[in-house]
């Protein structure tokens, strides 16, 4: 886990990583974590339309805007086009 | 009856011990108070005012008084050098945790797990570029399924309210002494006329109800607002908006309603404050006729570019909203869950179109039923002349008094007579209406009375069975027409003999000589100016009053601009 952590926002289509924390509001990391984005996941982004992220958190599938996955600190372990 | 024991599931939620230790203190404090104890689990409880749910908290607060806030205090600070802030975050993370480990145990998973027919699906119609041109054409399929399949059941209750069932009551006054009196205008006039103008929009809502049940209840609802989510976000919404506008172009009531499926209050004012400008097609037939008039070679371009209008002003206006009243209320931040796609049940398809075309019908009678005794009122009391109440020419009567009245506003734009006035009054009650109005005020009889040939009641009940038939038989014929493009011209309006003249006159007096240029600014009235009645009543359903007054007052307010800007533009550049 020596990788620097990066926004979610830049992991690119395809990558498979791990989240390490939410940043921003404790309302917006609460409710990204009632939605199955907790410390330690792994995340994969299914899509990039460069607006907004569709990722996939074990069965679950989220849409989240840039925004959002600015806040959200992913450590590269898998990234494959990033 | 034989008692079905469930056995007790063997696993039990346990958080870390520093959290345990806290819930069992606050537990313990909380049962202290009865009326908390009698109303929730008290561990339940104590986890929700641990991870911070503010309702919750104030009600235990007022019951239990200071000492809940002191040990919810206590516990807090007990727990700060384990979690920091976090502590919510971890409450639900080891919440996932247990969840996990309970289905590690109890499930075999391959280790990379394959793709599952959603994520396929979503593999299309997510595509960078598959995905917008998928959501139009899913898009204009719910278009003209609104449009061109009800149409014939639109026209088969318009046809039997205005026919049979005017005849009844024609025929039930008569046998009780009042035929031809004022009674029967308001009632066949007024009151059927105007709750026939809320009950053919039905078969226009259940059929969009019907398709966007399909949409949401698939699944594909929450893949649309994804495709669509950078698009929407000049405007400052998010990609659920999209489909609402989409819908106004067929008709601003049922978009209105679609403004349902947002998330956010504040999208759903947004995105209802746009959709009226989007060129409904209830304003068509004023197009057709305006520019057949003024612009007989380019009236088909004239009309595409009131469409563009209408889109352009909804941009503009949406960036300005955004930038003003909603400037402190950020688009909520997006996050949708998206769940996998499954068949929609018809029990569940039903009940949707059901409820809410139901309880569309029974806001909307009431308003609609009031507006259109005043409109008749106006239209009976005469203020002039020798007319009698009920029996008066137009240009006598207290309508034609009103519309004078506001003539004077209109004047800036080219278009101040009471004649034109007149149409735009009524127009705002149905655009349907502007049309005929226009004839009645330039005093042109209308085409040919339709001979009325007396019918028995068995024969009326016969007509009406057989148009419900042909209407079924005409929706089925269309139904192909949706998944084509056929564009068929639209209904021709044929101008009654000398309302073309009469207008033309009208518009070349009333604007100095610039008749064209008035024509042209009414037109982009027509387009901007609130849809209808039955929309106002729809936005204060949907919003409430306040943002009802602001949709009227910010659509005339835009209309007025917009149209002041194109004939005094014009004369300016030498039109």
């Amino acid at each position: 886990m020596s990788t620097p952590a990066l926004p979610l926002a830049l992991a690119g289509e395809g990558a498979t990583v791990r989240l390490v924390a939410i940043q921003g509001g404790q309302r917006t990391a609460h409710r990204l974590a009632e939605l199955g984005l907790t410390p330690g996941v792994t995340v994969t982004v299914l899509r990039d339309n460069g607006g907004a992220l569709l990722v996939a958190v074990g069965d679950t599938r989220l849409a989240l805007s840039y925004g959002l996955a600015q806040m959200v600190l992913v450590t590269g372990e898998e990234l494959r086009d990033a | 009856m034989t008692a079905v024991t469930l056995a007790a599931p063997g696993a039990a939620l346990r958080y870390a011990p520093p959290i345990e230790a806290e819930l069992d203190h606050l537990a313990a404090t909380l049962g202290a108070v009865p009326a908390l104890a009698e109303r929730y689990p008290l561990r339940w409880l104590a986890v929700q005012l641990l991870e911070g749910d503010e309702q919750l908290l104030a009600e235990a607060e007022s019951l239990g008084g200071p000492a809940v806030t002191a040990a919810l205090a206590a516990s807090r600070e007990r727990l700060a050098p384990h979690y920091g802030e976090d502590l919510d975050v971890a409450l639900v993370d080891q919440r996932y945790r247990f969840v996990h480990a309970l289905a590690g145990q109890a499930l075999t998973r391959p280790a990379a797990p394959p793709l599952t027919l959603s994520d396929r699906i979503d593999q299309v119609v997510t595509h960078r570029w598959l995905g917008i041109p998928i959501f139009l054409a899913l898009m204009w399929v719910v278009f003209k399924i609104t449009t061109d399949v009800t149409a014939p059941f639109v026209d088969w209750i318009d046809a039997t309210l205005s026919g049979p069932v005017s005849g009844w009551v024609a025929a039930l006054l008569s046998a009780a002494g009042l035929g031809g009196s004022w009674v029967e205008a308001l009632l066949v006039d007024g009151v059927i006329a105007g709750v026939g103008g809320v009950l053919v929009f039905v078969p226009v809502l259940l059929a969009l109800y019907f398709a966007l049940a399909l949409l949401e209840d698939s699944g594909y609802m929450a893949r649309a607002a994804f495709v669509m989510d950078r698009l929407m976000h000049a405007l400052g919404l998010h990609g659920k908006s999209f489909l609402p506008m989409i819908v106004g172009f067929g008709c601003s009531v049922p978009a209105i309603y679609a403004t349902r499926t947002l998330d956010s209050r504040r999208d759903r004012i947004l995105t209802g404050l746009l959709v009226p400008f989007m060129s409904c097609s209830a304003r068509l037939p004023v197009y057709v006729l305006i520019a057949a008039i003024f612009f007989p070679a380019h009236a088909g371009l004239v009309i595409f570019a009131l469409y563009l209008t209408g889109i352009a002003v909804a941009i503009v206006i949406g960036m300005l909203l955004r930038r003003t009243l909603f400037r402190k209320q950020p688009p909520a931040p997006f996050v949708l869950e998206l769940p996998p796609y499954r068949l929609p049940t018809l029990r569940g398809v039903w009940r949707q179109m059901w409820e809410r075309t139901a309880a569309f019908v029974r806001k909307a009678t009431t308003i609609i039923l009031a507006t259109s005794i005043v409109v008749w009122l106006l239209l009976a009391v005469p203020v002039r002349g020798e007319g009698r109440f009920a029996d008066t020419p137009v240009e006598q009567s207290a309508f034609a008094a009103v519309a004078g009245a506001a003539a004077p506003i209109f004047a800036p734009l080219g278009f101040g007579a009471w004649e034109t006035s007149g149409a735009l009054l009524t127009g705002f009650v149905a655009k349907e209406v502007v049309v005929s109005t226009l004839g009645q005020t330039y005093a042109v009889a209308a085409a040919e009375e339709e001979a009325v040939t007396p019918t028995t009641f068995g024969e009326d009940l016969l007509g009406i069975a057989g148009g419900l038939v042909s209407a079924t038989g005409e929706a089925l014929r269309a139904l192909p027409g949706v998944v084509g493009i056929t564009l068929e011209a639209p209904e021709e309006e044929t101008a009654p003999e000398g309302l073309a003249a009469a207008v033309q006159a009208g518009f070349e007096a009333s604007s100095g000589g610039h008749g064209a240029l008035a024509a042209l600014a009414f037109l982009v009235f027509v387009l901007l100016y609130t849809p209808c009645m039955t929309a106002v009543a729809a936005a204060r359903h949907e919003f409430g009053s306040r943002w009802m007054w602001v949709s009227i007052v910010g659509q005339f307010v835009v209309a007025w601009l917009v149209a002041l800007l194109v004939f005094q533009g014009g004369r300016l550049l030498g039109g």
